[in-house]
């Protein structure tokens, strides 16, 4: 702890100084004097370990941190919350953003943020304009995947990355990810290549801000869902039971809300439910009922009866009753409002929250609209914790902060798949996971690309002229306040930044590293 | 009648390991210390306790094509087409016997040579008490190690680390999930850390500022969020314990050949990691694609392939680690639940319960299959459809914690259950 203190007191002691406005005394710091980098090094580490068994509750330093920084500097005056609403609607706080927030007001920001389409995205759409595939049916991407080129794979996971980190329509972008998430589909299965991208423009995306029974019922004949939970081969004489339990487990309504029995009875109503195999087909690859395959006998699900004779109503009928039924929509708006809340509030969100959730469902048939305001109102969003950054998020945040304009993304995708966060490539129905315990062990790779972004030919290549150049280090690090931290770095963050500057003002190089470091700093892993 | 034994692989048996461990013991008083060794050694006093090596198969591995009952009818009536043959019979697929009632499939001939040096043991009939049938919870419940318990987080190798000390006082990384995130079963591990690829586990960059930016990071993390402090300080040092073990230029002992894939890969460096005696107690290894409802292909095909790059993996790892028999370790595989006991209409099957499990180790009392064998006739299956389940899961784990891995408190790492042993490790 010795190490720790003695270097904590030093930051302190050098902010006052800056804070003074003395540059002279800036410039000759002896923040390290006396302390070699080894010192700090294991110092740092010696006393993580103490102070992190301790097991502190998470603290709220950065709403703290903000409103003493915001003081001293250009965002003066931004509402800690509505600060915290930007940064939850968004990937990435940047000077747009709060900016448009400071001018718009709460409750305006987030209406404005809600009606995602009436946001003008043209720029969005001129840069996705080359991307042909987003507007083709799955025949099409078939086609083109037989002449071998990977173009409908990529244009998907580009577009993907394109859109979370310059749409406008950023509120929108993070729920498409939550339903990616949450209809969870593996595109390295069969022939998914040509299946997802349809689900993900005509399930995700159209229904993302619509209602819940009308994005599980789109899921539910999405081919690419029907395949990948292996309902496409089920029959009468063979029902398949994966798409059945997973829909009520993981779509619907968790685990211990149905029996097996229920899987069964639901496995018989989907049997018949798949896709058109003829090749020959222009619509091949679309959904198609196959009427022989169905089981016509009666059926009981959670408790209604589904009647004999039924063809492929018997599939609308179960998500009627799992997402509109007066006995099990209460049970599914519940699973489904603490989802959302865990993604857009917090961690954990409280049962009186869950509450809230459920009842903006249910008098609402549904709305995720509804859903999506009361986990982010000024009531609750006040009393939310940090949350850290998922790596998509994280690297998009990265993105936001230094633009680009040159639309290719392998590196990105490439350090993605490093930090095991790759769009479409987490296997098992449930999506990633939303979760502090289940992210929060891994940072090496959040450290290697931020080494890497700034300072190799990576791609995208950043705009960084506005930290090159003639400036000041304070000047720099004034900039990389405002434009990666949205103004409210750590003090120790920006201490350990500017010293890393001062070391040799006149590198660029090093400036390029001190943004990699800022993004990979423990401030910058938060929202 | 094909066995084991006479069909061991080729390539293992062109030379006896006594030959291999005489050639690598020559070379090494040649040339001294092989260039991976840590060049700063972090070893203690030598321990007699193993290394535990988890390794799980995510989603739901069908146990009876790993560890097949052919002495049992009843298996080849609920699966008439997704079956091993009997090893008496003429087909080209016929299983390998075990001991005239189990056998494994040829391609999963690559654990022959463990299974006949007594250090490989099936445990069948066996699994997690857990009917839930669904992948996530039957996996919290298997590696939490107890049973639906919301408010428990930790893992049962996780609480194991933390009731015992550390084999190396001096230990900076006690365990390793060689993965992109720690496994449920390591949670609340002390000194725990993923690492997708142990060759490769540092910052990149100039060199020339490298220890300078790791400082600042250090410094970063030590005062940021508490949340992220320890994952930071643990990442932090292993970087540089890391980089002193030469996992580029490991050459396994017996000429071991892994699997050139990402499991392959991740048992050639826990050799090299366990070989270099740095402290490490437990490593989580994971390999998916299990999940197999439809065109599952036991003989030949999807599942045939997954089975043999499990199979030849361990046998790496086995004549691999025969090259130093003074490190004790133990690998257990398992998986959250079996499969269905019959056959689905889609070449596949369905969510079950009972499956088998497989323990590797100089210390495990191997050369036979473990079970309490429920049958598979209608009445003797659970729940009309399932191999049942006479061996719970814990009493394997238990009595490995508890023989091998030196740790009497039972009560903690598996908590409100009482495990009866059975033999699982030698006495």
């Amino acid at each position: 702890m010795g190490i720790q203190a003695t270097f904590q007191r030093r930051v302190s002691e050098y902010l006052q100084s800056l804070f003074d406005g003395d540059p002279e005394s800036i410039q000759k710091s002896p923040l390290f004097a006396g302390m070699s980098r080894r010192d700090l090094l294991f110092g740092g580490g010696l006393a993580a370990t103490v102070l992190g068994a301790s097991g502190c509750p998470p603290a709220d330093m950065a709403i703290e941190a903000a409103s003493e920084d915001d003081a001293k500097h250009g965002e003066k005056g931004i509402d800690p919350v509505l600060r915290r609403l930007v940064e939850r609607c968004t990937y990435g706080a940047n000077q747009y953003e709060l900016n448009l927030a400071k001018q718009m007001g709460y409750d305006e920001y987030l209406a404005y943020q809600l009606d995602y389409n009436q946001i003008d995205d043209s720029e969005m759409e001129a840069r996705l304009s080359g991307y042909q595939s987003l507007h083709y049916s799955a025949k099409q991407m078939a086609l083109a995947g037989e002449m071998g080129n990977y173009d409908v794979f990529y244009e998907l996971v580009n577009s993907t990355i394109l859109r979370a980190a310059y749409s406008k329509r950023q509120l929108y972008q993070r729920m498409v990810e939550f339903w990616t998430d949450h209809f969870n589909i593996y595109i390295e299965k069969d022939y998914m290549y040509y299946l997802k991208p349809v689900d993900d423009r005509e399930v995700i995306r159209k229904h993302a801000m619509g209602t819940f029974p009308e994005l599980l019922s789109a899921s539910g004949h999405s081919p690419a869902m029907l395949v990948y939970l292996d309902n496409d081969p089920s029959s009468k004489e063979a029902p398949n039971q994966n798409y059945a339990r997973e829909l009520m487990e993981l779509h619907t309504l968790g685990v211990g809300n149905f029996s097996q029995q229920d899987v069964e009875e639901v496995a018989r109503c989907f049997t018949g439910w798949s896709l058109e195999y003829d090749w020959e087909s222009p619509s091949w690859g679309t959904f198609k009922f196959y009427g022989w395959a169905h089981d016509r006998k009666r059926k009981k699900v959670l408790g209604h009866d589904v009647p004999r004779r039924g063809g492929v109503e018997d599939g609308q009928t179960v998500f009627d009753i799992l997402s509109k039924s007066d006995s099990i929509a209460p049970i599914c708006a519940r699973f489904i409002g603490k989802k959302i809340a865990n993604w857009l509030w917090g961690y954990d969100p409280p049962e009186a929250l869950i509450d809230s959730m459920a009842k903006s469902y249910l008098g609402s048939d549904g709305s995720i609209k509804k859903m999506v305001k009361t986990a982010l109102s000024h009531e609750w969003l006040s009393q939310a914790q940090p949350k850290l950054k998922r790596p998509f998020h994280y690297v998009i945040s990265s993105m936001r902060m230094a633009p680009s304009d040159i639309p290719e993304f392998w590196g990105v995708r490439y350090a993605l798949s490093l930090m095991g966060h790759e769009p479409f490539q987490w296997a098992p129905p449930n999506g990633y996971p939303d979760a502090l315990q289940f992210w929060g062990g891994s940072l090496m790779p959040r450290w290697r690309y931020g080494a890497l972004v700034y300072t190799q030919n990576y791609s995208p290549q950043f705009d960084l002229s506005k930290f090159e150049g003639e400036i000041e280090p304070l000047q720099f690090m004034n900039r990389l306040n405002r434009d990666f931290f949205g103004g409210k770095i750590s003090a120790t963050d920006k201490a350990l930044l500017l010293d890393y500057v001062q070391e040799n003002p006149y590198s660029e190089w090093r400036r390029k590293e001190a943004l990699g470091l800022a993004i990979s700093c423990s401030g910058f892993q938060w929202y | 009648m094909q066995t084991c034994k006479q069909t061991g692989c080729v390539e293992y048996r062109n030379l006896t390991r006594r030959q291999f461990m005489g050639v690598s013991a020559a070379t090494a008083a040649v040339v001294g210390a092989p260039l991976w060794l840590p060049r700063v050694a972090y070893a203690g006093a030598p321990s007699t306790r193993d290394v535990l090596i988890t390794v799980f198969l995510r989603g739901g591995a069908d146990g009876l094509s790993l560890c097949v009952p052919h002495g049992d009818d009843g298996y080849y009536a609920l699966r008439p087409n997704l079956n091993i043959p009997r090893p008496d019979s003429t087909s080209e697929f016929a299983c390998l016997d075990l001991d005239g009632f189990f056998g494994i499939p040829k391609t999963m001939r690559g654990i022959c040579d463990a299974y006949d040096d007594g250090d490989l043991l099936f445990v069948h009939a066996t699994g997690s008490i857990d009917e839930s049938r669904s992948h996530f919870q039957s996996m919290n419940v298997m590696e939490t190690g107890k049973p639906l318990d919301p408010t428990l987080f930790t893992g049962w190798v996780g609480r194991h680390l933390m009731t015992i000390d550390p084999v190396n006082p001096n230990a900076i990384l006690r365990a390793v999930a060689i993965n992109s995130s720690l496994q449920r079963s390591l949670a609340g591990s002390p000194l725990a850390l993923p690492v997708p690829d142990l060759t490769n586990f540092g910052l990149d960059g100039w060199d020339e500022t490298m220890d300078e930016r790791i400082a600042l990071l250090g410094s970063s993390y030590a005062a940021g969020s508490p949340l992220l402090q320890t994952h930071a300080a643990n990442t932090i040092t292993t970087i540089g314990m890391l980089e002193n073990i030469g996992f580029e230029s490991y050459a396994p002992s017996n000429n071991a050949e892994y699997p050139d894939t990402y499991f392959g890969t991740s048992f050639k460096s826990s050799a090299a990691l366990i070989k270099a005696a740095i402290g490490v107690e437990a490593i989580a290894v994971d390999i998916g694609g299990w999940d197999t409802h439809a065109d599952q292909q036991p003989r030949q095909g999807y599942l045939a392939d997954l089975m043999q790059e499990l199979a030849d993996t361990l046998g790496a790892f086995h004549a691999d680690m025969a090259g130093d028999a003074s490190k004790n370790y133990v690998v257990v595989v398992m998986s959250e639940f079996g499969r269905i006991a019959y056959e689905n209409g889609t070449a596949g099957t369905d969510h079950g319960h009972g499956g088998a499990l497989i323990c590797m180790g100089n210390h495990i009392s191997g050369g036979r299959v473990l079970a309490n064998w429920p049958g598979l006739a209608d009445d003797e299956l659970f729940q009309g459809q399932d191999l049942a389940i006479t061996i719970d899961y814990r009493d394997v784990l238990a009595e490995i914690v508890q023989t091998r891995l030196g740790n009497s408190n039972l009560s903690t790492v598996f908590p409100d259950y009482t495990p009866a042993f059975h033999g699982v490790t030698e006495a």
